[in-house]
């Protein structure tokens, strides 16, 4: 019950820890890796999650979309009024924008429209627009671009300009007015911002239209009587609430951070297999010095204390190498292999930046998946050891 | 101060393989006496002292020192026992290789987790008393035989035991050593010390240190 | 079902929990049946060395329960982001039926472990082991309500449903007629508080008579009497929020954590409390005067915190709430 800390002791267990030099070190070296693994995993999904859960924040509470025949369609402009009637919403605002193939790079834009007049649907958007003239983008067709556009496009020898190529087949050359940086790379790397017009044009839709509308709600306790109001007027819209993104990402990165840690998990049971195997072989000078031990005055207890530190200190400098390595590992390196598990799409899109978020959490979870799963696994033979009877050192 | 009552050991009792090691031996050891454990070796020595110490327990009989009926105590408890009362001096020495002399000196105090300044001035005095204060930080895998068995003599008494149990004491030693080491216990004897030495050293048999010998012969006492 | 790392680090140590427990248990079934400290059998010796086991692992339970119950909260807290209506922990677990049964084992089991070791420290005191058969009898008792934890555990993250929505705490500690503890909102305050500071009063009276019997009753009482105070009147203060009777949402971030502090010295302190009657009252020599003083420092640390609370609010306000 009585745990005082006895530093003769854990010099003792440094010792003999020393002393089985290859054996230690084996361990330590296996548990730091897998506990490396497991923790780069981790970090990277919290990472990305953590971009995400921005990216959602920023985003209006409900989202209309167009259906037919179960798949998204452009949305009449002519529903604004109507919704706007509807008690409760402040602000509906017709959103333009699509994904434009540039095929030479193989990779996807996300081509956003602008409409200077209206209010923007999110708040970099509209430093930028204060930032930028659009209005005069009308006149000669001009964008700005998220860093990692502007780094295709010069790969591509497009400096100054990009030629576009309508649904009609004509080029639409756009010119690059400017870049711009947003706090989140995951959601703005890949976007091309430029006015509405321009972007009806390349993707080849009717001015009346929009892609979707998006409703800024004053009261969030109002959302749900909205969405009954809103469905009953278009039966055929599909209604996305900021909530329930929010929750269906969380879950999926959940989820697959979960497969992992499962998969995870039988490494470690592998590995604590052959530790459970090495600790309980002893060798003749192990068994002779818990002879010695004993035959001085070490009680079983003390002995299992002893190993009690040794397995202290094997563990928590694996813990601490392994989050070390993996925090390297993910925000220098920017985590090579690894992140294109949980990003998937990677490769289409462009490179983003992952972003440094690290919580109590997150690293609680690794100590308690490493750390004392370590310690169950030493333990019986710890005990076998300290059992063993001192006669040996008699003989 | 020791007293042994009709105790037998018998290894892996009741199975095939079952060996006597010690058959009814039964003696009493005063305080302060010095008393001579003869015998061939294989004749229950070392079983015997193991008893003693509470190392092991007997199969019969009972065994009492200082008291204490070491034979029913708990191992919790009979280690206890050891840690205060009993100095143990091995054969082969039994010192642990990759530590120092003083960290050696100190293993039989780590557990108590005693002040830093009471136990370095336990250590240092036996280390000045039996000549090694200039080898404290030096490793045991350095030292001479004749250094080591200072060391153990330091580990032994290093609680301040009122029992030492020597086993071979003398085996892994040259003349000139051995008769330091016998130097040595005439001195622990007149601090009022209880020695046990268990030896087939013929060195031992005629000095004027020993007052009593017991025989041993395949268990049985002669 | 949720799959997130976080509940798979509760699970997978539950396992372990479970594996181990068990072992102990078998062992212990064992001891209890045939431990016989005057034998001087073979296999007694060897019940002494599998005694020695089944501490360990009873070590090892407790020691990882105690920070993995702080994790637990701090998950289910998390999770209450996830679940429609939640606000804090208290909407999680009440989102299942025995969400509220699995809180109550959680503590009831960290104070059985903790008493456990208490009890074995006591044995190993004495040569005779007097309460060796004792002790591994309870841990047969025990390891039931372990096992029944565990299995609470396993149904809770499982039935956790984030498509349900489920009642906040502002509906679940409320005074409406719907609410099932509502009884005790009748309680007039002045009586509640004189009955919380009474009590604590008895209690610093009896740590210094060192009456056992006394300190004992005083401790179990001042558990459930504490809650009730932090529901009705405490919490209220610390929300600055009349209305507010949530004894969860002071663990989070808003309130600077400030939960966990309250709920350690509370439960630290009865539990030394508690733990040294037994001892004293076991052990009529001693007096376990260190248990004592735990005991008495963290109580007084914990009613200290929770009148802060109210008093610096009128400080600033110069009204009660």
């Amino acid at each position: 019950m009585h745990i005082k800390f006895n530093t003769y002791l854990l010099a003792y267990a440094l010792n003999a820890l020393y002393r089985r030099g290859f054996k230690s070190f084996f361990t330590f070296l296996m548990l730091s890796f897998i506990t490396f693994l497991m923790a780069s995993i981790l970090i990277i999904a919290h990472a990305i999650k953590y971009e995400l859960s921005l990216t959602i924040d920023a985003l209006p509470e409900l989202t209309i979309q167009n259906l037919q025949a179960g798949r998204h369609q452009n949305i009449s402009l002519e529903h604004l009024d109507t919704l706007l009637d509807i008690h409760g919403v402040q602000r509906a605002i017709p959103r333009v924008w699509g994904f434009y193939y540039f095929d030479n790079a193989g990779v996807n834009f996300s081509v956003m429209g602008i409409d200077t007049f209206d209010h923007q649907t999110k708040e970099h958007l509209e430093t930028m627009v204060t930032a930028f003239d659009f209005e005069a983008f009308v006149a000669t067709p001009s964008m700005v671009v998220g860093k990692g556009v502007q780094r295709i496009l010069n790969e591509n020898y497009y400096k100054d300009y990009f030629n576009f190529i309508t649904t009609e087949g004509n080029f639409q050359k756009v010119s690059l007015a400017g870049v711009f940086d947003a706090r989140t790379s995951l959601e703005s790397n890949d976007m091309i911002f430029m006015p509405q017009e321009i972007v009806r044009n390349i993707f080849g839709m009717h001015p009346q239209e929009a892609t979707d509308i998006v409703l800024r709600i004053a009261n969030k306790d109002e959302i749900a009587t909205i969405i009954t109001k809103v469905k009953a007027l278009y039966p055929s819209s599909r209604i996305i609430t900021k909530e329930a993104m929010r929750v269906s990402y969380q879950s999926i990165f959940d989820y697959k951070s979960g497969i992992f840690l499962a998969l995870f998990l039988v490494c470690l049971v592998t590995f604590l297999m052959i530790v459970y195997d090495r600790a309980s072989g002893l060798s003749s000078e192990e068994k002779k010095e818990v002879g010695i031990l004993k035959a001085v005055g070490w009680q079983i207890n003390d002995i299992l204390k002893e190993k009690f530190y040794e397995a202290s200190i094997i563990a928590f400098s694996a813990f601490l190498c392994a989050i070390i390595a993996a925090l390297f590992f993910v925000y220098t390196l920017q985590a090579p292999l690894l992140r294109d598990i949980f990003t998937g799409y990677s490769v289409l899109k462009p490179t983003f930046v992952l972003p440094f978020v690290v919580d109590i959490q997150m690293l609680s979870v690794i100590f308690f998946l490493s750390v004392p799963i370590y310690m169950a696994a030493v333990l019986i033979p710890s005990w076998k050891t300290a059992t063993l009877d001192a006669d040996e050192v008699m003989r | 101060m020791i007293h042994l009552n009709t105790v037998s050991k018998i290894f892996n009792a009741g199975a095939k393989n079952a060996f006597c090691a010690l058959d009814a031996v039964s003696f009493e050891i005063k305080q302060g006496e010095v008393v001579l454990l003869k015998g061939a070796s294989g004749s229950g020595k070392s079983t015997l002292l193991s008893l003693i110490a509470g190392l092991g327990k007997p199969t019969h009989g009972e065994i009492v020192v200082g008291g204490k009926h070491i034979s029913k105590l708990p191992d919790h408890f009979a280690a206890l026992f050891r840690r205060s009362s009993i100095g143990f001096i091995f054969q082969k020495f039994n010192l642990i290789p990759t530590l120092s002399v003083f960290e050696n000196i100190i293993v039989p105090l780590i557990p108590s987790n005693i002040p830093e300044k009471e136990l370095c001035s336990r250590a240092n005095s036996l280390m000045h008393r039996f000549g090694i204060a200039e080898k404290r930080e030096t490793l045991i895998k350095h030292l001479s035989g004749g250094e080591q068995q200072r060391v153990v003599i330091c580990r032994a008494l290093i609680n301040n035991p009122r029992i030492l149990l020597c086993d071979e004491p003398t085996a892994n030693l040259d003349a000139t050593l051995s008769y330091e080491f016998v130097q040595m216990m005439q001195t622990l004897k007149t601090e009022g010390k209880t020695i046990v030495i268990a030896t087939h050293d013929s060195l031992f048999f005629d000095l004027p240190l020993i007052d009593r010998s017991i025989e041993l012969s395949k268990g049985k006492q002669i | 079902m949720m799959l997130s790392p976080d509940v798979i680090a509760i699970l997978v140590l539950d396992a372990l929990f479970l594996l181990f427990g068990t072992f102990a248990f078998v062992l212990s079934l064992g001891i209890a049946r045939h431990f016989d400290a005057h034998s001087f059998h073979e296999r007694q010796y060897a019940l002494e060395k599998k005694a020695l086991l089944v501490a360990t692992i009873i070590q090892y339970i407790f020691y990882l329960k105690l920070p993995l119950f702080l994790f637990f909260i701090f998950t289910s807290d998390t999770i209450s982001n996830l679940i429609t209506g939640a606000m804090c922990a208290a909407g999680v677990v009440n989102s299942v039926d025995f969400g509220l049964l699995l809180f109550a084992f959680k503590i009831i089991n960290l104070y059985l472990f903790g008493f456990w070791l208490v009890l074995h420290t006591l044995d190993l005191k004495n040569e005779t082991l007097p309460y060796t058969r004792a002790k591994f009898s309870l841990f047969v008792l025990f390891f039931f309500f372990l096992v029944a934890e565990i299995f609470c555990d396993f149904y809770f993250f499982n039935a956790l449903n984030i498509d349900k929505i489920v009642s906040c705490c502002g509906t679940l500690f409320s005074a409406t007629s719907t609410s099932s503890i509502r009884f005790i909102f009748e309680l007039p305050h002045p009586i509640l508080l004189s009955m919380f500071y009474g009590t604590f009063a008895l209690h610093v009276m009896l740590f210094f008579r060192k009456d056992a019997l006394g300190f004992l009753l005083v401790n179990l009482f001042f558990i459930p009497l504490s809650i009730l105070a932090l529901i009705l009147f405490f919490g209220t203060y610390i929300y600055e929020l009349p209305t507010h009777h949530c004894p969860f949402c002071f663990l989070q971030k808003e309130y600077h954590y400030v939960g966990y502090l309250i709920y350690i010295t509370l439960f630290g302190g009865t539990f030394f409390g508690i733990s040294a009657s037994i001892m004293s009252l076991a052990d009529q020599r001693k007096t376990y005067a260190s248990f004592y003083r735990y005991s008495f420092y963290l109580t007084a640390l914990f009613v200290a915190i929770v009148s802060a609370y109210p008093l610096l609010y009128f400080y600033r306000n110069g009204v009660w709430l």
